[in-house]
């Protein structure tokens, strides 16, 4: 390097950023270690479980007061976009249906392509 | 001042995120068959003349498909069509709660059947490959074991987990007497998207963090951003599980460990991997958190196939599908197995 070379600037921010990057790889293993633990993974699942419980609570005891409020509930929301993608479901019928009568006459590649010259499958 | 500077970075965030959605699943195909959340893709040949045996990709119930075709030049799909392969690819789409009955049976004894007659009908080949990636990889090696006299030629697997027990953590969050998987089916009916996603978090605490701050390092490389922004995008884009087939796979394959002792039943028949008999390729990741190497490379070994190899790569689980590594490396040697094998 020429002493007319700018030296880079060394920025302290980027440096842990990059060592942080270089570790994450053994620090996520060490952290998915521990979980695998018996205790652990127990409670856990027990938290897992306790949310699951808790979110069906709580959207069985909102469904009064959000009716009340004249407001849409998980439920009314979720029902919206099943119907939504039933719709979907049925235009996509509509179209592959059209696709496959349009293409029926089309001109298709032949099928006839061979592998480079020397590249055999085994017997 | 500050709200100005606010309000710029956030109207180039969103033009950065509307431009990579625009460039991302771009290669051309059509829509060849629906049937319920279902859809059936055929890819628009990119070569003068093809290989005689169309490939069907397979993708996992729970990510969407688009990893295969990220963007032009990142593209498996779009490798594929310029290697000269007919190809089509199965989306499951998101499963609806009167979805919540279907089960691994509907997947491999109905669903995959019924794509390949259609496949067989568009294109005129009896003849198929199967590219199946992740839990896709399962479906697709259940059915290759399962129908064995039928029309697979060929099993092209990426990730493909078929021993429980190493699912290490998955199975030890539902052995240890603390998650129950019956309770989560009975309240959802499909497990929630939300929960998919943490789940792959979980698997690998601080790899987002990680990628985070990896990406302040390369703020000023536009393209590098995308490139980040794209396999995040896909990352947080999950899938809910079907109930019915989550809760088999949970019982019959992380705890029961089945698949590999011959007792997992499809179509009310016990599945012995040993019944595969096509040429198999089984391409595999050595640090994979999602599917661990040691759930994966029994396939090989207990297929009974007498063409099969086995590809290990250094990497995770989605550098198997894109990345740099994939598009110099991985698919040419794909494409190289596969080609003399499609004729």
């Amino acid at each position: 390097m020429s002493e007319s070379d700018p030296k880079p600037d060394f920025d302290p921010a980027r440096a842990w950023r990059d060592w942080f990057v270089q570790n994450e790889r053994g620090w996520s293993e060490a952290m998915a270690n521990f979980m695998k633990k018996d205790d652990v993974s127990q409670a856990m699942g027990k938290e897992i479980n306790a949310a699951v419980l808790a979110q069906h609570m709580m959207s069985q005891g909102m469904t009064g007061p959000m009716a009340m409020m004249n407001m849409p509930t998980r439920e009314d929301v979720v029902a919206l976009s099943e119907r939504i993608g039933r719709l979907e479901d049925a235009v996509a019928r509509i179209e592959a249906a059209l696709t496959t009568a349009l293409d029926a006459g089309a001109t298709k590649p032949a099928r006839t392509r061979k592998p480079p010259r020397g590249k055999r499958a085994p017997e | 001042m500050l709200e100005d500077m606010i309000a710029s970075s956030r109207a180039d965030l969103a033009a950065l995120e509307a431009e990579m959605i625009a460039e991302t699943a771009t290669t051309p195909k059509q829509l060849i068959y629906a049937r319920d959340t279902l859809r059936l893709y055929h890819y628009l040949p990119q070569a003068d003349t093809v290989f005689r045996v169309p490939l069907l990709l397979v993708m996992s119930p729970v990510s969407k498909p688009y990893i295969f075709d990220l963007t032009p030049g990142q593209s498996l799909i779009e490798h594929f069509l310029q290697a000269g392969f007919d190809v089509y690819l199965v989306d499951w789409g998101t499963p609806r709660s009167e979805h919540a009955s279907l089960d691994v049976d509907d997947y491999v004894a109905d669903w995959i059947p019924d794509c390949i007659a259609r496949i067989q009908a568009h294109c005129g080949e009896k003849d198929i490959t199967l590219l199946g990636y992740c839990l896709g990889g399962i479906f697709t090696s259940l059915y290759a074991a399962r129908f064995a006299d039928g029309p697979l030629k060929n099993l092209l697997q990426i990730a493909t987990p078929v021993n429980g027990e190493g699912m290490e953590l998955q199975r030890k969050l539902v052995t240890s007497d603390g998650f129950d998987p019956d309770l989560l089916v009975d309240t959802y009916g499909n497990v929630p998207a939300w929960m998919i996603e943490a789940a792959f978090q979980f698997m690998r605490p601080l790899q987002k963090t990680s990628g985070q701050l990896m990406l302040l390092n390369t703020m000023d490389d536009r393209e590098n951003v995308k490139a980040h922004l794209r396999i995040t995008r896909w990352g947080a884009d999950a899938l809910p599980f079907a109930g019915a087939a989550f809760r088999t796979l949970i019982r019959d394959f992380i705890i029961g460990n089945k698949i590999i002792r011959g007792e997992f039943e499809v179509a009310g028949k016990a599945v012995d991997l040993g019944a595969i008999r096509v040429p198999l390729l089984h391409l595999l990741a050595e640090h994979d958190h999602v599917v661990p190497f040691a759930s994966s490379h029994d396939l090989v070994r207990l297929a009974g196939s007498a063409d099969k190899e086995q590809m290990v790569i250094k990497g995770g689980h989605v550098s198997l599908v894109t990345g740099q590594r994939a598009v110099t490396r991985t698919w040419p040697h794909l494409v190289e197995w596969l080609a003399p094998r499609s004729v």
